[in-house]
């Protein structure tokens, strides 16, 4: 098949079983692999490299690129047109509304995730019986596939038979049934909730790893100090988590952002753009008007957004690395 | 300085904390046990109104009619091959990297240690239409290659991210000594470093199975339609207009969660230490 394929494994190969071969090669051959041996943390870079440049660093480039032509897959050829993308995004308030979606959408989930993880932790840490079957139980979300998610969301918050509407009219919360995912007013925070309950899990696990790693010591001599239990959470707890808080946040950020997957197949956007972030607007435009160079622009734009977003971050949290 | 800080009362009870983990947990499983009972059910039951908990008259109608209008087991067997081919390549070659970058000492080290975190900066959907393109030049649009070659950079960066911490809390005096006993760099690596990380490898390796399994916009974009399509895009085409045939979605959602679920089953106690902790380092 395809020999770029190929060449992208080649060197996991060479660095392979062949050199530790102390079982009497020729000479040259040793001298070969033992040249090869000492380079070895260099050649391990290359196979995820090649790859991470095939699939990203290039479809970058050219999204860059293209970023600045009037490429439309309806007709063949390209010229440059300079920042006429840019232009015409910025002054599309289609755009600019999909921007805020994207904000509310991602604060509230990213919150949202992170204050129920953060009081399931809190409370597993409290618990001795049945501390294993709950934590199962309560990571069930993340087995869920983003399409079986949108089914089985799709179906509970459903109009005409979801049983969110039933136990709703039954506590007489609401007098008719709501299309939670249909009616512009509830698509967006629908699509929420599904991402909070899908993301909560991973906080939590994190953070429980995180409780476990404080020294019990600290909390035994708050307590001799008479400290209450929520003062030696915001005292003691938190601050401990922060380095952690700090990662999980970032990473939970530009995950939610970048989402497309939950929004797309809850609602598909609508109604009427009533939930259209960022990433389903874009691909609104490039794969369903076939503008892929205004696409690419909007894809640059949310790129220059998390980038911003990261660096303030790693200024933040100055690197743990940079210790070492 | 808090709001509880002086108000000891405030202290939480035990029962307290099991009716809150009672109530997530309810709102956590709900789904799965709705997905589940839903499957059982006829047509007409999943659209009564207001619905019953459990399937009045359990019938697997739902199932056999999944099985026989489309060849589920195909599908599944096509995730199942991207999903491991794809998560082994991946974690080998992350495992490669991070053993490197955790290593040693060349300059642009830390650079590129940023930018494969920077990968996962990058919006899939501005991956999409380009990796597209770059595909298609290989001939590699429509194949499982294609598809497998994009999944490894899916969770290629989290992994190498993860495992470089992982490799960092080795003592290098364990790699030191079987060098002086003539071991070449390679054995080290391969017999004494990589069995010390086995537990973030376990938990890397689940991570980018559930990633690769559940993953949709690359194969949607990548595999289309056909025999070689996988479960997720598979359900997706099941997906009618206004009116849903729920409790067939519900039950080829089911058999499409088992692998998960079993594995989940399996694996959670390690997962719960070692992805965690991971996480954390990173």
């Amino acid at each position: 098949m395809s020999n770029r394929a190929l060449v992208a494994e080649a060197p996991a190969r060479r660095g392979g079983p062949g050199r530790a071969g102390d079982d009497g090669p020729p000479r040259l051959l040793r001298r070969v692999a033992g040249a090869l041996d000492r380079k070895l943390t260099v050649l391990f870079l290359l196979p995820g490299m090649l790859c991470l440049a095939l699939v990203i660093l290039y479809p970058l480039g050219y999204n860059v690129w293209t970023s600045f032509t009037d490429k439309n897959l309806q007709f063949p050829g390209d010229k440059l047109i300079g920042f006429g993308n840019y232009v015409s995004i910025l002054a599309d308030s289609r755009f600019w509304n999909a921007a805020l979606r994207s904000v509310s959408w991602t604060v509230a989930s990213v919150l949202g995730q992170f204050a129920i993880g953060l009081l399931a932790a809190l409370a597993l840490e409290r618990v001795t019986r049945g501390r294993t079957v709950l934590r199962v139980i309560l990571i069930v979300p993340w087995t869920f596939s983003p399409i079986v998610m949108a089914f089985v969301w799709r179906y509970m918050l459903d109009g005409l038979g979801g049983v969110l509407n039933a136990v709703l009219l039954e506590l007489h919360l609401i007098d008719k049934s709501v299309a939670f995912f249909g009616e512009a007013g509830t698509a967006l925070p629908s699509a929420t909730l599904v991402n909070i309950w899908f993301g909560y899990p991973f906080m939590m696990l994190a953070l429980v790893a995180g409780i476990q790693a404080i020294p019990r010591e600290l909390y035994e001599a708050a307590v001799v100090d008479g400290a209450s239990y929520w003062r030696t959470v915001f005292s003691i707890t938190l601050p401990a988590l922060r380095p952690i808080v700090g990662t999980l946040i970032v990473l939970r950020t530009i995950w939610v952002f970048n989402n497309f997957d939950i929004i797309y197949l809850t609602t598909g956007g609508g109604p009427r753009d009533a939930s259209t972030t960022l990433p389903v607007y874009a691909f609104n435009v490039g794969w369903n008007n076939f503008d892929v160079g205004r696409m690419a622009a909007v894809a640059v734009v949310m790129t220059i957004v998390l980038l911003a977003v990261t660096a303030v971050y790693m200024r933040l949290l100055r690197f743990e690395e940079e210790r070492t | 300085m808090t709001p509880f800080g002086s108000a000891p009362g405030l202290r939480p009870t035990k029962l307290g904390v099991y009716l809150f983990l009672s109530v997530l947990a309810v709102f956590a499983a709900f789904p799965l046990f709705w997905m589940v009972s839903t499957s059982f059910k006829t047509y007409e039951e999943a659209y009564r109104f207001p619905p019953t908990l459990l399937p009045r008259h359990p019938s697997t109608g739902a199932y056999s009619s999944v099985f026989d209008t489309a060849d589920l087991a195909t599908f599944a067997m096509n995730s199942l091959l991207v999903a491991l081919v794809a998560t082994l390549a991946g974690t080998l070659f992350a495992a490669m990297a991070g053993y490197s970058l955790a290593r040693s000492r060349f300059r642009g080290r830390r650079l590129l240690l940023r930018s494969t975190l920077l990968a996962y900066i990058f919006p899939q959907i501005l991956l999409v239409i380009p990796l597209f393109e770059v595909l298609a030049k290989l001939d590699l649009v429509n194949t499982h290659l294609g598809l497998i070659l994009a999944y490894v950079t899916l969770s290629f960066p989290f992994s190498t991210w993860m495992l470089t911490a992982y490799f960092r809390t080795v003592p290098i005096d364990i790699e030191e000594a079987a060098k002086v006993d003539g071991a070449s760099n390679l054995r080290v690596f391969w017999q004494i470093t990589l069995p010390l990380v086995a537990p973030g490898l376990v938990a890397v390796t689940v991570f980018a199975f559930i990633n690769t399994w559940t993953e949709f916009l690359y194969s949607f974009i990548i595999l289309g339609g056909g025999d070689g399509r996988t479960l997720s895009v598979f359900l997706y085409s099941l997906l009618g207009g206004e009116s849903q045939q729920w409790e067939l979605l519900m039950a080829a959602s089911t058999v499409a969660m088992l692998p998960m679920i079993i594995l989940f089953m399996a694996v959670q106690r390690r997962m719960a230490s070692g992805l965690a902790s991971g996480a954390v380092k990173g």
